[in-house]
């Protein structure tokens, strides 16, 4: 009996790995392909007969020294860490108020507002850039990086609120009352008490905002032209992407430059992150 | 010991990056509208290695300031801002971007060049006319046709340069100017062949040359056996809207006659069809369904692919990274059909000047120049760019003939022919909204593929593709720009 249930145990055990493995070797090819054709020689990238999965040359670092020295590519990771703070700052600024708020409402008109604010947020770019553009061209923003920071915050703030409205529901509304019947006003009750609790929520929302201001293409496309304000994801497949011929090599390099920091951002907080995200999952 | 932890890990992280944004902004600039990166470490804007005489450095032009070109006037500067494509030739880009520096210090204009991916000039355009702002001078790929209420005549500049340097090729006027408004809503600079690129090895091997579409499918049926298929696309994208048109007027079709009339529903139609569906299930795979604009690259320098339709980029890559397959790729000339020779242009960097634009007299002024300085830019884009105005570069059909730099070093001997057997998209008739539309919505396409892969009969397809033609022409004919 003893024997059959470690038996048992094991079998379970293994296929936990083998499943684990599978979706580990699916979440790291990526990664593992753009590392290794950031460092291939274009000699040994571009051969057919070559193991694509091997270095059969040396390797090399002439992808980074062309992404770094003969395109604008650090200026534009500049620019994109300059636009993804802000927008995160601005997001939170707005967004943790009205979550806060959506999670106290109570009854039908609050869920129904939660609900509202979120469906705003799958109204897709690609309907809004037209009319954005007239409005960022009015007040005479074009071509400035002011643009995104002001636009990009309307495709966060939605999610974010939500977000956080579902991470504010999960917290004691005790707490407050506490500190309320202790004297604090209701600011005081949410920037002491609550606000340090929802550290997780709170990253989650950063991680998330500042994301999708790296990876946001068509509103960058549009309101930013000039090749020094432009951000990453606009820089990079208009200089390495040429008519029909593309640079491989240096375009792994600038993605595989711009997500280690956001992956190992990731690493440093997983756990937060996680908690962030299923927070209210079981209210 | 103390543990290095995720925190630890998280605060040396967010020091390191802290302190290189700002170290980086340190050295940035504050009012980057009109200034380049502080770094100046951008050597794709620094003069081109091409030892044209445009390329030289000019004494007036300030060396650090690579994207803008400022010469202030009494009454301040005026500033020019041109969009145009990444072009394929890195050094065309920098012998231009060098080129309108030099042209803003002569004529006291500040100059904005800026660059986009081909792929995405249709979406900056609708946002430039939606905002009523943005560049004067805009390149579009391909004829901008249903722009022509958005953008400033050029009649006039067409007439002096046509004053000054003779005939321009057909393809200049049936590409950028409508017929029924009289409006030439657009000026190409330069055009971009779209000749055969086949792999001579293999096809001496099957004792063939891609001369006719006829040839081609043979030569193809063996070479699929062989394990090197044809590799014209069945797919909603560019190259292949141009294969499917260059196959029908080889067939002696087209979607228009000379005159603006849809003229698609005829028997020669019908034949174009069932050619093509043989050529796709004799000669080809299944991944011609799934191409986009660089699938036929890469099959070529992939060592797999017999033969594809595309500009000489192509054979330009193979040249840079494959040398062993370089020498194996030639070049022919658009195949002829039952009925005729003719093929699309693969590029049509045709320039509008926006009606918002303030400096219309300066863009306009600035294409004059821009031909003018056409040896230059010939040679910097490799042969790829051949000006619609020939006498502007009397000799690059001898240029052609002799290029060190290929192997054989008359590879590109053939497009000399080229304007003989380019036409423009919307022959043989003018290019117009309608056709534009129709290009764009990838409706030959569709039908071509629906009957390649059995999905219609070429009846049907036909029947479907010519209801929504007509619906578009009737569209545009009712808005009098056809």
């Amino acid at each position: 009996m003893t024997a059959t249930a470690d038996i048992r145990r094991l079998f379970l055990r293994l296929l936990l790995v083998a499943v684990l493995a599978i979706f580990l070797a699916q979440a790291l090819f990526p990664f593992a392909w753009m590392a290794i054709t950031a460092f291939k020689r274009d000699s040994d990238l571009y051969n057919p007969t070559n193991n694509p999965f091997l270095f059969n040359e040396p390797p090399t670092l002439a992808h980074f020294r062309l992404l770094f020295k003969e395109t604008k590519f650090p200026r534009w990771i500049v620019n994109t860490a300059w636009v993804g703070l802000a927008t995160v700052l601005i997001t939170l600024v707005l967004a943790l108020p009205a979550g806060y708020a959506l999670a106290r409402l109570r009854g039908r008109v609050g869920q129904n507002l939660g609900i509202a604010v979120f469906l705003t947020y799958l109204i897709p770019p690609t309907l809004l850039f037209l009319p954005l553009s007239q409005i960022v061209s009015s007040i005479g923003l074009q071509d400035n990086t002011w643009s995104l920071v002001l636009t990009y915050p309307s495709l966060a703030v939605p999610f974010v609120s939500w977000l956080l409205m579902g991470f504010f529901r999960s917290l004691p509304q005790e707490l407050e009352e506490a500190a309320l019947v202790d004297g604090a006003t209701r600011f005081t009750a949410f920037w002491r008490i609550l606000l340090p609790l929802a550290v997780p929520g709170i990253l989650t929302a950063v991680i998330f905002t500042f994301t999708l201001a790296v990876n946001e293409f068509i509103y960058a496309l549009t309101f930013v032209s000039i090749s020094d304000l432009k951000t990453v994801s606009v820089g990079v497949p208009t200089d390495l992407i040429r008519g029909d011929v593309f640079f491989w090599g240096a375009i792994m390099a600038s993605a595989l430059v711009v997500s280690l920091p956001v992956a190992l951002l990731y690493n440093a907080f997983l756990d937060r992150f996680v908690e962030g995200l299923t927070a209210g999952a079981l209210r | 010991m103390r543990r290095f932890t995720r925190r630890h890990l998280l605060v040396l992280l967010s020091s390191t990056a802290a302190a290189g944004l700002l170290a980086s902004c340190a050295g940035g600039q504050a009012t980057p509208t009109s200034a380049p990166a502080g770094g100046q470490a951008t050597p794709t804007r620094a003069p081109a290695a091409s030892p044209t005489a445009a390329a030289q450095a000019s004494p007036t032009a300030p060396s650090a300031t690579p994207t803008v070109a400022a010469t202030p006037t009494r009454s301040g500067p005026v500033t020019l801002k041109i969009l145009q494509w990444s072009h394929f030739v890195p050094d065309y880009d920098k012998w231009f971007d060098q080129w309108v520096q030099e042209w803003g210090a002569k004529n006291n204009v500040q100059v904005v060049s800026d660059h986009i991916n081909y792929a995405d000039i249709p979406a900056r355009a609708a946002a430039e006319v939606s905002a009523q702002s943005g560049h004067d001078l805009f390149a579009f790929g391909f004829p901008p046709s249903q722009y022509e209420t958005e953008v400033v005549p050029l009649n006039d500049l067409i007439k002096e340069l046509k004053q000054e340097y003779g005939d321009y090729y057909p393809l200049l006027e049936r590409s950028c100017y409508n017929p029924k408004t009289d409006v030439w809503y657009s000026f190409m600079d330069f055009w971009a062949a779209d000749p055969i690129l086949y792999r001579k090895d293999l096809f001496d091997q099957v004792g063939k040359t891609p001369d006719t579409w006829q040839d081609i499918l043979e030569a193809g049926r063996q070479l699929k056996q062989m394990g090197n298929p044809i590799g014209i696309g069945f797919s909603p994208e560019i190259d292949t809207g141009m294969a499917m048109r260059t196959i029908m007027w080889g067939f002696g079709t087209s979607i228009q006659d000379a005159n603006g009339n849809v003229v698609i529903n005829k028997p020669e139609t019908l034949e174009a069809l069932e050619f093509a569906k043989q050529l796709f299930q004799e000669a080809e795979t299944e991944e011609v369904l799934a191409w986009d604009a660089a699938s036929n690259n890469r099959f070529l320098v992939s060592g797999r692919g017999a033969l594809i339709l595309n500009a000489i980029s192509a054979t330009r890559t193979a040249e840079a990274t494959y040398p062993d397959l370089a020498p194996k790729i030639a070049i022919a000339k658009t195949a002829a059909g039952p009925r005729d020779r003719k093929g699309s242009a693969h590029w049509y960097n045709c320039f509008v000047i926006w009606k918002f634009s303030p400096n219309v007299d300066v863009a306009k002024q600035f294409l004059k120049d821009l031909v003018a300085a056409y040896q230059d830019a010939f040679k910097a884009s490799k042969f790829y760019n051949i000006p619609s105005f020939p006498k502007a570069v009397p000799d690059w059909q001898q240029q052609v003939q002799n290029d060190p730099n290929a192997n054989p070093p008359d590879k590109y001997a053939v497009l000399a022919t080229a304007p003989d057997w380019t036409v423009n998209v919307g022959w043989p008739g003018y290019m117009n909204a309608a056709e534009a539309e129709i290009f764009d919505r990838w409706i030959i396409n569709d039908m071509f593929t629906k009957v390649a892969t059995g999905k219609a009969s070429p009846q049907d397809a036909l029947a479907e593709a010519e209801r929504q033609i007509q619906d578009i022409f009737k569209k545009w004919k009712d808005r009098g720009l056809v």
